[in-house]
C-alpha cells in the first residue's frame, strides 16, 4: 500500500509531468491555430463568395486536428528522443507507464483543445459568411453527421499513429513519415468492405448508415489496437534495453580482435571537390527516409497523371488517385523540410561551419540532391503524360503540363526548405510545411489568374524563399537565431506576399477616374431630377394551375400539350401589375426571368394569332398581350433602376419585330397597335426616362452588393479580384454613368455612339472578347441575345431608328 | 556494512566488440570512486548498466542493494546520475527546472536544489538553453545532489567548469563521502581524481586491471630504472608477487613499472649480471594509469585482480 509522502510524490509528478508535456505541445498549437488563422483570413479577403472556394474556407478548419494529431506524437516523443532529454528524464525515478499515459492523455487533451477551437473557427466562418442568424446545425447535417463522428474518431486514429510510429522509429522524419500509410488503413479497410459487398455479397447499393456504422466500427477498433501497440512500442523503448544474443555474433572475442568490419558505404578516397563530400552527406544521413520521400513522389506522379484518364468518370478510384496524387505534393514539401532537418538539426551543419566550409556550398550542397530528386520527378511525368496521351487519347482529362508541375514544385519546395530553416522544431516544420507552401503555391496561382501577375513576377517571388534561406545560411549553420533572420524572414514574407499584386495595384491607379467638374456636373443633373432614390414595384407572374405539381400531369388522360392548349396564357392570367397608387408614380420594375417568361407567353399568342387571324379570341388576346407589354414599358421607363430601362428596351424591340410582322399589320387599326407604335415613336420620353434612370442609379450611394441600378457590379466585375473590386467598384460605376450619359447626348444629337460602346466593352466585357464580337458592337446589337444583359446594349440601336 | 555496488563477472557484448569482459566490483559506501580509463574502455557501459538503462548479456550487479536490470526505477530513486552530456530541457528556466525534477523526488529537494543554484550564483530565470556550458553543468550537478542520493554517479563531471567551481565540487564531494554518502566518478581528469578519490578503478579494454585504494595504489607500484652494462644484457625477472605493468629500453637504460616491489627485490637486481645500478621513483596516478593502459604491459591479459583488492 502506497504511504501518504509517496503519494503526494506521486501527485507532484504526474503535475509536473502534465505540466511539462503540455509545454511541450503548446507551440504545435499556437502555430497551427496561428497559421490556420492566418489562411483563412487570407482566403475569405480574396474570395468573393464563389461556392467551391468559400467550401475550401470553410473546411480549413477541419484539417488543423488532423495535422496537430499527426504532429503531436513526434513532438512528444521524437523531438524528446532526438534531444535525449527523455533520457535524462528516465533517469530520475519516473515510472515508464506513467510517462506513457501521461504524454498520450496530454496529447489527447490537446486534440480535444484543438477540435474546439476548429469548431470555434468553423462557426466563425459560417458567422461571417452568414449573419449571427445562421447556425452551426445546418453545417453538420452536411456532409452527415455520421462523417464528423468519423473526422474525430480518425484524428484519434492519427494521434495513436503518430505515438506508435514516434516510439518505434529512431528517426522522427521517418515516424511522420509513416504516419501517412498508416492513416489510410480505415480508408482502405472502408473499400475493402465496400467492395466486398458489392462483388460478393451482391448489394448493388450500399447502405450509407451501414457503411458508416462499419467505418465508425473498424476505426474505434483501430484505435485501441495502435494504441496499445504504441504502448508496447513505448515499453520497450523506455526498458533497459536488452543485449544482443552472443549466439549471433560468434566471432566476437574482443574488440581488439574484432574491429567492425568497414562500411562498404563510405567513399573510400576523400572526394577531390567539396561540394561532392556535401552531396554524399545529403545523401548518405537519412537514406531510409529520403527514400520513402521519393517513393511518395512517384507515386504521387503515377497518381496525379493515371487521374487524368478518368477525370471524365465518377470513379471511386478518382478520390483515391487524386488523394495520392496530393500526397506526391506533400513528399514534395517533406523533400524541402528534408533539406534542413533531414538529420535532426542544425548541429549537424555546426560541423561543416567550424570546417569553414562556406555557406552558399553548404546550402547548394544541401539542395543538390533535392534538385536532382524533382528533376528525375519532372522527367517521369513528362514521360508519363506522354505515353498516357498515346494510350488513352480523347479519353484524357486536361493534363497539366511539366512546366505548370515544375512551377508548382519550384514553390511548395522552396517554401517548405525556408519553413525547415526557420523553425527549430523538426515536427512542428514537418506538419507546417505542407500546408503553408501548398497555400503559398495557391496564392502566386491566384494572383496570376486575378492579379494578372505575369510569369516572371511569379518566378520572382517563387524565389524569395529560396533567397532568404540562403541569407540566413551563415547563421543557420552557426545556430544564431537575432534580428537578421527575423528581418529576412518578415521581409521575405511581405514581398512574396506583395509583390504579386502590384499589377493589380497598377491597374487600380490606372483605372479611370471621374474629374471634379464632371462630377459636380452630374451631381447638379441628378438634383435637377429630383432628389432621392424610390424603388419600383415589380411586375410578377401568376402561379399557373398545375404547375406546382408535374404529377398532375401524368394523373390526366391528356397528353401535355393537350394539357396546355386548355389553358388560356392570357395576361390576366398570367401577369400582375402593381397598381397605380396615390403615393406612387406606377414605376414597376421586373425581373429578367419573368421579363422572358412574359415576352414567351406574347410570342404565344402572336403565333396563336398567326395560325388563326380571324379568330375573334386571338384578336383578343394578342390584342390584349399589345396592351400589356405597352403599359409594361411605360411603367419600367418610370423606373430609376437602369437595367429596367434596358428590359424596356427588350419590350419595345418585341413590339417593333410583332408590329412589322405581316399578320400583326393587318390589326393598325386597332387601338392596341396604335398605342404601341405611338409609344415606339416617342423617342423624347425614352431619352428622358435613361437619363434619369442613370442619373438616378448614379447617385444613388452603393452598397457592396449593390452595382449599378441594380445590374450586379459582381456580374460584371466576373474574373476580377475582391481587393480591386472593392477598390474600383465606385470608379467603375462613375466610368459606365459617365459613358452611358455621354451616348446619350451623342445619340440625341445624331452622333455616332461607338466610341462610348468602345468604352462600355472596355469596362464591362470580358478582356478575351473583341469589340466587334462584344454585345456593344452593331453586328450583335441587331441580333440580341436573349440571356446576356448590359447598360445601354441597346441603345440607338437599329431597332430604334426603325420605330422612328 | 553492505556494498553500495557490486558486479559479478558484469559482461556486455556489442555488435562488433566486448565493451565489458567478466567486470567485478565492490565499492564500499562513503567512499569517493574513481573508475579511470580511456576513451572506449567501457566505462560508460558500466554506469549504463548500473543505472538500469542497459541489461548485460551477463553476470550481476547490486547498486543500493537492488538489482538495476530489474528495478531500474528503484535504484534510480536512490542514486543521482549526471551523464557526460546532461540533455536538459532548453526550454525550461533554471528554476523550472529545478521544480520539475522536484515534482518527481519530492521532500527537501527544492530548498536544496534553489541552495545549490544560488551557492554556483546561476540565474534563476534564465533558460537552460541560454546558459553555458559550464552553467549548464552546475545546473545538472545541482539536480543530481539535490535529493541527497545515497550514490552519486558522475560521468565526467567536471568538464566545462572552471577551476574554482572545478575545486569547489570537488571538495564537495569529498564532503558527500564523509557523510557517508558514496561518490562514483568517471573521469579523465586525473589529476583532480587523485586529490579526492579513495579507491581507484581503471579500466582498460573492458577488463577490471585494478581496484583499489588510491593510497595503497600509489604505494604498490614503483618504477624501477636498471642500468645495464650492455643493452644486450638480459634484465632479471623479479620474483613473485612482484608484477611488471610495463618496460621499455633506451639504449643501456631499462624502464620497468613494477607493482608490489619490495625491498629485497632490489639485492636480486642489483646482483645480477650486466646490471651496473637500479634506482627506484614514485609514481603519480596519471603515470600509474599510463604504465596500466598503454600497449607494452607484458600482462595484459591477466584476470581481473578487483575483488580481492577492496
Amino acid at each position: 500500500m502506497m504511504n501518504a509522502p509517496l503519494m503526494n510524490v506521486n501527485r507532484d509528478m504526474i503535475r509536473g509531468l502534465y505540466w511539462k508535456e503540455t509545454r511541450q505541445l503548446l507551440p504545435l498549437v499556437f502555430i497551427l491555430v496561428a497559421v490556420g488563422v492566418f489562411l483563412m483570413v487570407v482566403w475569405g479577403i480574396s474570395q468573393d463568395g464563389r461556392a467551391p472556394m468559400a467550401d475550401y474556407a470553410r473546411s480549413l478548419p477541419l484539417v488543423l486536428p488532423a495535422l496537430f494529431a499527426a504532429g503531436a506524437g513526434a513532438l512528444l516523443v521524437g523531438q524528446e528522443k532526438e534531444q535525449r532529454t527523455l533520457w535524462w528524464l528516465i533517469s530520475m525515478p519516473v515510472a515508464p507507464k506513467q510517462l506513457i499515459g501521461i504524454k498520450f492523455a496530454v496529447g489527447f487533451i490537446g486534440l480535444a483543445v484543438m477540435w474546439v477551437i476548429c469548431w470555434i473557427l468553423f462557426w466563425i466562418v459560417q458567422y461571417s459568411n452568414g449573419g449571427p442568424s445562421r447556425s452551426l446545425l445546418p453545417y453538420l447535417t452536411f456532409p452527415g453527421v455520421a462523417d464528423y463522428v468519423f473526422l474525430h474518431l480518425h484524428s484519434v486514429f492519427l494521434l495513436a499513429c503518430g505515438f506508435y510510429t514516434a516510439w518505434r522509429l529512431k528517426s522522427t522524419f521517418a515516424s511522420l513519415l509513416a504516419i501517412l500509410p498508416l492513416a489510410c488503413i480505415p480508408f482502405v479497410l472502408q473499400t475493402l468492405g465496400d467492395v466486398f459487398r458489392r462483388e460478393w455479397a451482391g448489394q448493388r447499393l450500399i447502405d450509407s448508415q451501414g457503411a458508416n456504422a462499419v467505418s465508425i466500427g473498424t476505426t474505434s477498433v483501430a484505435i485501441l489496437i495502435v494504441t496499445w501497440m504504441a504502448y508496447r512500442a513505448a515499453q520497450r523503448a523506455l526498458a533497459p534495453r536488452e543485449p544482443i544474443l552472443v549466439e549471433a555474433f560468434p566471432k566476437t572475442i574482443s574488440r581488439v580482435t574484432s574491429s567492425p568490419k568497414p562500411r562498404t558505404d563510405a567513399p573510400r578516397t576523400p572526394y577531390r571537390f567539396l561540394f561532392s563530400s556535401l552531396v554524399w552527406q545529403s545523401v548518405y544521413h537519412n537514406r531510409i527516409t529520403l527514400l520513402a520521400i521519393v517513393l511518395l513522389m512517384i507515386a504521387g506522379t503515377f497518381a496525379g497523371v493515371f487521374s487524368m484518364t478518368r477525370a471524365t468518370q465518377s470513379s471511386p478510384d478518382l478520390t483515391f488517385l487524386v488523394l495520392v496524387a496530393a500526397a506526391g505534393f506533400v513528399g514534395v514539401s517533406w523533400l524541402g523540410v528534408f533539406a534542413f532537418t533531414g538529420d535532426g538539426s542544425a548541429t549537424r551543419l555546426r560541423f561543416l561551419a567550424d570546417r569553414g566550409v562556406s555557406p552558399t556550398v553548404a546550402w547548394l550542397g544541401r539542395h543538390s540532391i533535392g534538385v536532382w530528386i524533382v528533376s528525375v520527378i519532372l522527367l517521369l511525368h513528362t514521360a508519363l503524360s506522354y505515353s498516357v496521351v498515346i494510350r488513352w487519347k480523347e479519353d484524357v482529362g486536361p493534363l497539366p503540363s511539366t512546366a505548370m508541375v515544375a512551377l508548382l514544385v519550384f514553390v511548395i519546395y522552396g517554401v517548405s526548405q525556408w519553413i525547415s530553416q526557420l523553425t527549430r522544431l523538426l515536427a512542428v516544420s514537418a506538419v507546417l510545411s505542407p500546408i503553408v507552401s501548398i497555400a503559398a503555391a495557391y496564392w502566386l496561382g491566384y494572383c496570376a489568374v486575378l492579379y494578372n501577375a505575369p510569369l516572371w513576377l511569379i518566378l520572382l517571388c517563387g524565389t524569395f524563399p529560396y533567397l532568404a534561406s540562403w541569407l540566413q545560411m551563415r547563421r543557420f549553420m552557426d545556430e544564431i537565431r537575432g534580428p537578421f533572420v527575423w528581418t529576412i524572414s518578415v521581409l521575405a514574407v511581405v514581398m512574396f506576399v506583395w509583390l504579386p499584386m502590384i499589377p493589380m495595384q497598377i491597374e487600380i491607379a490606372r483605372f479611370p477616374r471621374m474629374s471634379q467638374e464632371r462630377r459636380a456636373s452630374l451631381l447638379a443633373q441628378a438634383k435637377a431630377v429630383g432628389v432621392g432614390y424610390r424603388y419600383s414595384k415589380p411586375i410578377v407572374l401568376h402561379p399557373f394551375p398545375g404547375d406546382r405539381n408535374q404529377s398532375d400531369l401524368t394523373q390526366q388522360d391528356r397528353t401535355p400539350l393537350e394539357y396546355f392548349a386548355q389553358r388560356s396564357f392570357s395576361p390576366s392570367e398570367a401577369i400582375l401589375i402593381p397598381e397605380v397608387l396615390p403615393w406612387h408614380d406606377g414605376a414597376a420594375s421586373i425581373d429578367q426571368p419573368t421579363l422572358y417568361s412574359i415576352l414567351s407567353l406574347a410570342t404565344y399568342a402572336k403565333l396563336e394569332f398567326e395560325t388563326n387571324k380571324t379568330s375573334p379570341q386571338t384578336i383578343e388576346k394578342i390584342g390584349d398581350w399589345f396592351r400589356v407589354l405597352t403599359t409594361i414599358v411605360e411603367r419600367l421607363r418610370m423606373s430609376e433602376r437602369v437595367q429596367d430601362q434596358d428590359f424596356a428596351d427588350r419590350v419595345e424591340i418585341w413590339l417593333s419585330d410583332a408590329i412589322k410582322s405581316d399578320a400583326i399589320e393587318s390589326l393598325h387599326e386597332r387601338d392596341f397597335f396604335k398605342d404601341a407604335k405611338r409609344l415606339l415613336a416617342d423617342r423624347s420620353d425614352r431619352y428622358e426616362a435613361r437619363r434619369r434612370a442613370v442619373l438616378k442609379s448614379w447617385a444613388k450611394p452603393k452598397t457592396a452588393f449593390d452595382g449599378h441600378g441594380d445590374y450586379s457590379l459582381f456580374f460584371w466585375a466576373e474574373g476580377m479580384s475582391p481587393i480591386k473590386h472593392a477598390a474600383v467598384s465606385k470608379h467603375f460605376v462613375d466610368a459606365v454613368s459617365d459613358a452611358t450619359l455621354r451616348m446619350l447626348e451623342a445619340g440625341e444629337a445624331g452622333e455616332s455612339t461607338e466610341p462610348m460602346r468602345r468604352e462600355l466593352h472596355e469596362l464591362l466585357s470580358s478582356k478575351n472578347v473583341r469589340f466587334e464580337d462584344g454585345l456593344y458592337s452593331d453586328r450583335i446589337r441587331n441580333h440580341p441575345i436573349d440571356n446576356q444583359f448590359f447598360p445601354a446594349s441597346q441603345w440607338y440601336a437599329a431597332w430604334e431608328e426603325e420605330v422612328e | 556494512m553492505n556494498d553500495v555496488i557490486t558486479a559479478n563477472q558484469l559482461t556486455m557484448h556489442f555488435r562488433s566488440c566486448d565493451a565489458l569482459r567478466g567486470v567485478d566490483l565492490a565499492i564500499k559506501p562513503g567512499t569517493v570512486f574513481a573508475l579511470l580509463g580511456e576513451n572506449g574502455a567501457g566505462k560508460t557501459t558500466l554506469i549504463r548498466i548500473l543505472t538500469g538503462f542497459q541489461k548485460p548479456t551477463s553476470g550481476s550487479c547490486r547498486v543500493c542493494d537492488i538489482d538495476p536490470t530489474s528495478q531500474p526505477l528503484e535504484v534510480r530513486r536512490k542514486i543521482g546520475y549526471v551523464s557526460d552530456a546532461p540533455a536538459l530541457y532548453d526550454w525550461m528556466s533554471v528554476a523550472e527546472i529545478g521544480w520539475f525534477a522536484a515534482s518527481i523526488y519530492g521532500g527537501d529537494f527544492h530548498p536544496t536544489y534553489l541552495d545549490s543554484i544560488r551557492r554556483y550564483e546561476l540565474p534563476a530565470d534564465r533558460k537552460i538553453r541560454h546558459l553555458s556550458k559550464g552553467q549548464r553543468a552546475k545546473v545538472a550537478l545541482s539536480l543530481a545532489i539535490a535529493h541527497d542520493p545515497e550514490l552519486l554517479i558522475l560521468d565526467e563531471p567536471t568538464s566545462g567548469l572552471d577551476p574554482m567551481v572545478r575545486r569547489d565540487f570537488l571538495e564537495s564531494m569529498i564532503d558527500r563521502a564523509a557523510s557517508g554518502r558514496t561518490v562514483f566518478l568517471s573521469s579523465h581528469q586525473i589529476s583532480e581524481v587523485e586529490r579526492v578519490a579513495d579507491t581507484i578503478a581503471i579500466l582498460h579494454e573492458g577488463r577490471l586491471r585494478i581496484c583499489c585504494p588510491l593510497s595503497e595504489l600509489k604505494d604498490s607500484v614503483v618504477e624501477l630504472t636498471i642500468s645495464l652494462d650492455d643493452p644486450l644484457v638480459t634484465v632479471p625477472t623479479l620474483p613473485d608477487p612482484a608484477e611488471v605493468l610495463c618496460e621499455e629500453t633506451y639504449g643501456r637504460q631499462h624502464r620497468v613499472v613494477v607493482r608490489h616491489y619490495q625491498s629485497d627485490m632490489h639485492a636480486v637486481l642489483t646482483s645480477a649480471p650486466g646490471v651496473a645500478g637500479v634506482s627506484e621513483r614514485d609514481l603519480s596516478l596519471e603515470e600509474i594509469f599510463i604504465a596500466y593502459t598503454d600497449g607494452s604491459s607484458p600482462n595484459r591479459n591477466q584476470e581481473n585482480p578487483a575483488k580481492s583488492m577492496v
